[in-house]
């Protein structure tokens, strides 16, 4: 798997984006992003505000058109469909539930606003519908409001909605963006054994890290519009493309070097760190809190003097200037450690990251 | 006490049946001229939320022209330009003799201008307070543009537009009163006649006024009943279809 994430052939991908580019007046909200998602597969499209995750899911479901670029639903090339043509179930974020209508009629309107021609029978549309009121759990309430329900039941009529029409490929924008923490956890869970029940290859777009990584098959990062990196949860978090990356997945922290002859030195220091592959120049180091750890300063990697010793929980976490410009690690230690602020200390990083360029 | 009664009854010696067909033809001109005048407004509502700077301009200048003409100018404008203008357009297709525009037709296209500016207003507001997501969730549902509109955001739009559309109602109710000034029997040209002949203003004015009371308590009633039955399931919340 590569950053820009081919895991499957064109001819068997429920979904490819090729080199798709949005532009909203100047501004480009996608820039050439491409990848593919293989059938019954659960995608999570993460990223901060801003970052084009929402839009590529419109360009995706039909809302949006590219401006570049194409996408294929089922090896199909759906870039210049309307929505209506797609036969995609698209959860919105605060689900649009026709507010007018009851739960029932929400799930049936699918259904029963198709051309005479392709609507199933009265009978056919309440037992599909029954099937899915059973399916996401809310039998009984069919007669009910959206105005009547919870957020997690809404949303679950949501879903049930967009399954209505039995649509090739399910999208959902922040789909616990609305609901408090408890409900979002619930739900979470049970989106994944429902995805793993029905199996439909399904896209979700959400900024929490922890969400996409739990729930997700694989997740595909965004920033400024570009795809920085797509991949399963462990090797994004293990082995990031891009600075950007190394900083939104994890609690990351930076230290600017300088690369010189595949060496990096810091304030005329020699790092123990491989910069092989770094071109000479400034590069930034990147390292995580649960990788460091204190030993002899002959051995480390970084070495600073602690500015910061704060209790947490079960022990004590040091924040460690490293150099002249104020730049600080963060490492964890036992609770009855004998280190105070002020103690020069060598940390050693068992996992780290270096790129060339300035910090991120 | 008697003769008051003697002029409000029907028959030769009454004025009874000729306020009651005056109060008819109120209400038939307030029906006729509602379903125009909503339907305008509400094109015209679309116009200014278009896209397009010059639709919205044409929208905006409606708009500002007949909130700003007096209703009785408007009235005469319709009823003597319009029919001027019929006259020089069947002249200059090579047709003889006179067309003449009926005055409750003229009636209705004047009050049904002034109530489309107006209303447009409420249409504005009650689209402007209608989520994207309700239609871009019929739409992911398979629905054209247009029964997206038909039937998804029209009951909603009615829903929220009633209160304001009620208003215009009522004010068309009354406003009917004006189109006596170009020989329309209407309840108002029946009560100035009926004061003309028999020195009672106060006996058919306030006949009259009884009358139009009677109207508006209807039409409260009515409305109310609409948002009762428009509001179902919705006084719960407000944040179920964003």
């Amino acid at each position: 798997m590569n950053s820009t994430g081919a895991a499957v052939t064109e001819g068997e991908a429920a979904i490819v984006v090729d080199g798709v580019t949005k532009l909203f007046g100047p501004l480009a909200a996608l820039r050439e992003v491409t990848f593919d998602i293989a059938p019954g597969e659960l995608v999570a499209l993460l990223g901060p505000s801003g970052s084009g995750k929402t839009t590529l899911l419109r360009v995706l479901a039909g809302l949006e058109h590219p401006d570049g670029g194409r996408v294929l639903i089922d090896g199909a090339d759906a870039t210049g469909l309307r929505v209506q043509d797609r036969q995609v179930g698209f959860v919105f974020q605060h689900y649009a539930l026709f507010r007018h209508m009851s739960v029932f009629e929400n799930i049936a309107y699918g259904l029963r606003a198709r051309p005479r021609r392709r609507r199933p029978a009265e009978a056919d549309i309440r037992r599909r519908v029954g099937e899915l009121l059973d399916l996401v759990q809310l039998g009984g309430l069919d007669a009910r409001y959206p105005g009547q329900l919870s957020g997690g039941q809404r949303q679950r009529v949501a879903l049930a909605r967009a399954l209505a029409i039995e649509p090739r490929v399910l999208l959902l924008d922040e789909p616990f963006g609305a609901l408090d923490a408890k409900v979002r956890r619930e739900l979470r869970r049970w989106i994944r054994e429902f995805h793993d029940r029905t199996g439909h290859t399904t896209v979700f777009v959400t900024h929490d890290q922890d969400e996409a990584l739990e729930l997700a098959d694989r997740v595909a990062i965004l920033h400024k519009g570009r795809l920085e990196q797509i991949g399963v949860a462990d090797d994004i978090h293990d082995n990031p493309a891009s600075p950007f990356v190394t900083t939104f997945v994890g609690e990351t922290a930076s230290v600017p070097v300088t690369v010189k002859g595949g060496r990096a030195r810091l304030e005329g220091r020699d790092l123990r760190v491989d910069a092989s592959h770094c071109p000479d120049g400034p590069a930034c180091l990147y390292v995580r809190p649960p990788d460091l750890a204190p030993c002899d300063t002959a051995e480390a990697t970084l070495i600073g003097a602690i500015s910061l010793l704060r209790r947490t929980g079960a022990g004590r976490r040091a924040e460690i200037a490293v150099d002249g410009a104020g730049h600080v690690v963060e490492v964890d230690l036992p609770v009855d450690t004998t280190l105070r602020p002020g103690d020069l200390v060598g940390l050693k990083a068992t996992r780290h990251w270096l790129f060339p360029g300035d910090a991120e | 006490m008697d003769s008051y009664l003697t002029l409000l009854s029907f028959g030769d010696r009454g004025w009874g049946d000729e306020l009651a067909s005056g109060a008819l033809v109120t209400i038939a001109l307030a029906l006729a001229t509602l379903p125009f005048g909503l339907a305008l407004g509400l094109v015209v509502a679309l116009l200014k939320r278009s896209s397009s700077a010059a639709l919205r301009a044409v929208g905006t200048v409606y708009t500002t022209v007949f909130r700003g003409l007096p209703e009785l100018l408007t009235l005469y404008i319709v009823y003597f330009g319009l029919q001027l203008g019929m006259q020089h357009a069947w002249k200059t297709l090579g047709f003889s003799g006179n067309l003449e525009m009926p005055a409750f037709v003229a009636g209705m296209i004047a009050l049904g201008l002034v109530l489309a500016a107006f209303s447009s207003e409420v249409w504005v507001g009650a689209l402007n307070a209608i989520p994207k997501g309700q239609r871009e969730g019929a739409y992911a549902l398979g629905l054209t543009r247009g029964l997206a509109f038909r039937l998804v955001v029209m009951p909603q739009l009615l829903r929220v537009a009633l209160p304001g559309l009620g208003n215009n109602w009522m004010v068309l109710l009354k406003e009917t009163s004006l189109i006596s000034v170009i020989a329309l029997p209407d309840l108002m040209y029946w009560t100035g006649r009926a004061n003309i002949v028999t020195k009672e203003p106060f006996l058919f004015f306030g006949a009259a006024c009884l009358i139009y009371l009677v109207f508006s308590l209807i039409s409260s009633a009515g409305l109310q009943a609409l948002e009762r039955r428009t509001n179902r399931g919705v006084a719960h919340n407000a944040g179920a279809g964003r």
